[in-house]
C-alpha cells in the first residue's frame, strides 16, 4: 500500500496515470488506486484505494514518477 | 483502436443546441492541437465574418501526446479570429482541462453561433448538455468554477470560464481554466461573452491508450533523469517558478517599465518582488497536469487563495506600471484572474493611460476624478474595476489602446506601443533583436509565445547553434544577422509544440537540450504508433505559420508596415544599464525582416507567400483563394 504525504503533494495527478498504466496499461484515473482531488480553497485530498496491490518488492511507479518524492510504500 | 488521440472532433452549435462529431483522422495532416484549430478556423469562418457574431468560431485543441505521462504535455491551444485586430487569435493554457477533454473523448472542439440566453456546456463524454446559467452568470471565474462543480454534485468536473469581464465584452478579456490559467491573447473571452457561453465544463472516463506503453513510460523515465531534471533553468523554474530565472539577473536584464518606455529597473526595486518575498504568501507549490516542473504556486492574500505570482505577473503589475509594491501587484493579478482579463492587455492599456496623463494629454475630466500616477497602486486597482466592468473611463479602456487613443486623439496615439493593432508588454526588444522580430512578426499579434527567441537569453556558442539550428553565430543578443534565420526556425518549432500539445517552458525555447526534435519525434511515435521524422515535423510547422499568414491577409489585410516595430523602440534608447544606448535601428530591421520574409518564401517587398511557397507544402488551394480575394502572388 502506498502513501501520499500531502504537504510534498503538488498536485500533477502524474501518480493517478502511471497507476492506471500499472492496473490496465492505459491512461485513465478511473482505474487508478490513487485520487487526487483539489477543494475549493486548493487543498489537496489524496484517497488510496484497496485495488492498491503494490507490495515491497518492488518500488511503486507512482514513488517512482512523482516529482517531489511524495510516495512511499508502507505496510 | 486509436492511440494517443482521443479521437472525435467535436462541432457544437450553441444556437441550435445541436453537436455532431467527425473523426480526428480527417484532419490527421495536420496532426492535432493548434493544427487543427488553425485549419477549422481558416475553413469554417468567412472574412467578412465578424470576430463577436454569432457566426464567429472558437476552437479548443488538445494535442496527441496530452495526457500520455510525456512531461509538460497538457496544453489546451484555443484559436479564433482577434477581436482586437480581425487576424489570428490564439491562445494556450495549461492545467488540466485539455487532458480531461481528451479523456471525454475529444481531440478538438469547435464552438459556433450563439445561445439565445446565458448557458454552460455539460461535457460528460458522450453527451452534451446546454445548461442554463441563470445565477451563475455574473460571478466571476473561481465563483463559476466552484458553482458549477456544486451545482452538478461533481468535484472532477474540470472547467473553462469567462469572468465578468467576458460577460462585457472587454475586448482583452480572456478564459480562464481550472481556476488560475489563462488563455491570454486575442480576446476569447469576450468571443464566449457574444456567445453567451459562460463555461464548459467536462468530465471524462475514458481512457487514453499509447502504442508501446512500456516503451514510453521507460522513455519519460529516462528522459526525466537524465535531460529534464539536470537542467539548470528547469531547477530554477522548480525552486521558484518563471519569476526566479526572470529576476536573477536583477538590474542586468531588461525589463519592461512605464509603458516600455524604460529597460533598466534597479536592484532596489526587483529586491521588493524577490522569489521569497512572494513566498511570504505561499500555500503551497502547485503543478499543472503531469508536470514535473510545478513552477506554479497557490499563494494567499487578505483571505483570498489563488493561482501564482510569476514573471509575467510581474512585468504586467509592477515594473511596467512603476508600482513598487508586492502586496498591490498581487491585488492586481488577483483581481484580473477573478474578471478574466489577459494580463498584457490589461497592464498595456493602464500604462498607456498613465503616460497620457503623466504628459498631460488627458486629465482628471476624463479619468472620472482618478489621478493616474506611475505607481498609484490605488487608482490602478480602482481602473481595474472599471474597465472589467465597463464603467466610465474603464469603458474606453476596455476597447485596448488602438481604439481608444483613436477616440481620445491629442497626440495619445504616440504612447501607444501596438503591433498590428494589438498593444505589446514586453521586455528586452530594444536589446535582442530577434526576441523582437519574433514578436513584432508574431501571427497573433504580439505575445513571446512564437517566434520570439529565448534562447538570445542562453549564450549558445556558435557549434551549438550551427548543430541545433543549422544557422551561424547567435551569441550576441544585439546583433541582427542570423536573427532572422534563428525566428524563422522557432516559429516552427513552437508551431510542432502546440500541436503537441506541450508546455513552451521546458523546450529548446529555454534550454536547447530539452524537447529537440528528435525527442518529439520519438515521443510522437511511442505514443501513435506513427513515424514523422524531424523534416515533416518542421514542415507542418511552416504549413501552419502560412495558413495563419494567409488568414492574417484575408480577415485583417496586415501589410509589410505591420511588421515593422513599434516607433517607441526606435526613437527611444536604453538609458542605463547593460543595455545602454540599444534601440531598433529601422534600417538594420529592413535588411532582417526581407531575410526574414525570403526564408519564408514569401515576396520580400510584401511579405505575401508566393505561388512556389504554397505549392510546395501542398497547399496550391490557397493559391486560388487569395487571388480570388485579389491579393496578387508573385511567382
Amino acid at each position: 500500500m502506498v502513501k501520499v504525504d500531502i504537504n510534498k503533494c503538488v498536485g500533477c495527478c502524474t501518480c493517478e496515470m502511471i497507476c492506471s498504466y500499472h492496473h490496465k496499461q492505459c491512461f485513465n484515473p478511473i482505474f487508478s488506486s490513487v485520487s487526487i482531488n483539489f477543494k475549493e480553497n486548493y487543498d489537496i485530498d489524496v484517497l488510496i484505494f484497496e485495488t492498491c496491490d503494490c507490495t515491497d518488492k518492488e518500488e511503486p511507479l507512482c514513488a517512482k514518477f512523482c516529482p517531489v518524492d511524495a510516495i512511499i510504500l508502507v505496510k | 483502436m486509436t492511440f494517443g488521440r482521443a479521437g472525435k472532433v467535436l462541432f457544437v452549435n450553441l444556437t441550435k443546441k445541436t453537436f455532431t462529431c467527425e473523426k480526428t483522422e480527417k484532419y490527421a495532416s495536420f496532426l492535432g492541437g493548434r493544427g487543427i484549430n488553425q485549419w477549422l478556423l481558416f475553413n469554417f469562418i468567412d472574412p467578412q465574418i465578424h470576430p463577436l457574431d454569432p457566426e464567429s468560431v472558437i476552437i479548443l485543441g488538445s494535442g496527441p501526446l496530452v495526457g500520455t505521462l510525456v512531461p509538460s504535455a497538457n496544453r489546451l491551444a484555443v484559436d479564433f479570429k482577434n477581436v482586437m485586430n480581425f487576424g489570428i487569435g490564439s491562445g494556450n493554457s495549461g492545467g488540466f482541462f485539455a487532458t480531461e477533454m481528451k479523456l471525454a473523448g475529444y481531440d478538438n472542439i469547435l464552438i459556433s453561433g450563439k445561445a439565445e440566453n446565458p448557458i454552460y456546456l455539460l461535457i460528460e463524454d458522450d453527451q452534451i448538455y446546454f445548461k442554463d446559467a441563470k445565477g451563475i452568470w455574473g460571478k466571476n471565474t473561481w465563483e463559476t468554477d466552484n458553482t458549477i462543480r456544486k451545482k452538478e454534485s461533481d468535484h472532477d468536473l474540470k472547467i473553462l470560464s469567462i469572468g465578468i469581464a467576458g460577460e462585457n465584452i472587454v475586448k482583452f478579456a480572456c478564459l480562464i481554466n481550472d481556476k488560475g490559467r489563462a488563455v491570454a491573447y486575442g480576446g476569447s473571452g469576450a468571443v464566449f461573452g457574444c456567445k453567451n457561453l459562460k463555461a464548459i465544463a467536462v468530465k471524462g472516463t475514458k481512457s487514453i491508450s499509447v502504442y508501446n506503453p512500456e516503451k514510453l513510460i521507460e522513455k519519460v523515465q529516462k528522459y526525466n533523469e537524465e535531460i529534464l531534471l539536470k537542467s539548470n533553468i528547469i531547477n530554477l523554474h522548480r525552486k521558484g517558478g518563471t519569476l526566479l530565472p526572470y529576476l536573477t539577473q536583477g538590474e542586468n536584464r531588461p525589463h519592461a517599465v512605464k509603458n516600455m518606455s524604460e529597460g533598466f529597473w534597479s536592484n532596489e526595486n526587483l529586491e521588493k518582488f524577490s522569489r521569497d518575498k512572494v513566498d511570504k504568501y505561499l500555500i503551497r507549490r502547485h503543478a499543472c497536469f503531469n508536470c514535473p516542473l510545478y513552477c506554479s504556486s497557490i499563494l494567499k492574500l487578505d483571505g483570498t487563495r489563488f493561482e501564482t505570482f510569476e514573471a509575467n505577473t510581474f512585468r504586467s503589475y509592477a515594473s511596467n506600471l512603476y508600482v513598487t509594491s508586492l502586496k498591490a501587484a498581487l491585488h492586481c493579478h488577483r483581481l484580473a484572474n477573478s474578471y478574466g482579463l489577459d494580463d498584457d492587455q490589461l497592464s498595456a492599456v493602464i500604462a498607456w493611460a498613465i503616460e497620457c496623463y503623466e504628459n498631460g494629454i488627458i486629465t482628471e475630466k476624463e479619468t472620472d476624478g482618478l489621478e493616474l500616477r506611475w505607481g498609484n497602486y490605488k487608482n490602478i486597482l480602482l481602473l481595474i474595476d472599471k474597465i472589467a466592468n465597463r464603467i466610465g473611463f474603464g469603458d474606453l479602456l476596455a476597447n485596448g489602446v488602438f481604439e481608444a487613443s483613436k477616440i481620445i486623439g491629442r497626440g495619445s496615439e504616440k504612447y501607444g506601443v501596438l503591433v498590428k493593432k494589438v498593444s505589446l508588454m514586453e521586455a528586452a526588444m530594444r536589446s535582442h533583436k530577434g526576441w523582437a522580430l519574433g514578436i513584432v512578426t508574431s501571427a497573433k499579434g504580439g505575445g513571446h509565445l512564437r517566434g520570439a527567441t529565448a534562447q538570445e537569453f542562453q549564450a549558445i556558442p556558435q557549434r551549438m547553434s550551427k548543430k541545433l539550428f543549422n544557422i551561424g553565430d547567435i551569441s550576441s543578443p544585439v546583433e541582427y544577422h542570423n536573427k532572422a534565420e534563428l525566428v524563422v526556425w522557432q516559429e516552427r518549432y513552437k508551431a510542432i509544440i502546440d500541436i503537441m500539445g506541450v508546455c513552451a517552458l521546458p523546450t529548446m525555447w529555454m534550454d536547447i537540450n530539452l524537447f529537440q526534435p528528435e525527442d518529439i519525434s520519438d515521443f510522437y511515435y511511442l505514443v501513435t504508433g506513427d513515424t514523422i521524422s524531424t523534416n515533416e515535423l518542421f514542415k507542418i510547422g511552416e504549413k501552419i505559420q502560412n495558413l495563419e499568414k494567409i488568414f492574417n491577409l484575408l480577415h485583417a489585410d496586415f501589410k509589410r508596415e505591420d511588421d515593422l516595430p513599434p516607433k517607441k523602440l526606435v526613437e527611444i534608447a536604453v538609458k542605463k544599464g547593460p543595455y545602454k544606448g540599444q534601440r531598433l535601428d529601422l534600417k538594420e530591421w529592413n535588411k532582417m525582416l526581407e531575410k526574414y520574409y525570403i526564408l519564408h518564401k514569401w515576396s520580400k517587398q510584401t511579405g505575401i507567400p508566393t505561388k512556389k511557397g504554397l505549392c510546395e507544402l501542398g497547399l496550391s488551394a490557397l493559391v486560388n483563394i487569395l487571388e480570388k480575394n485579389d491579393i496578387q502572388l508573385t511567382d
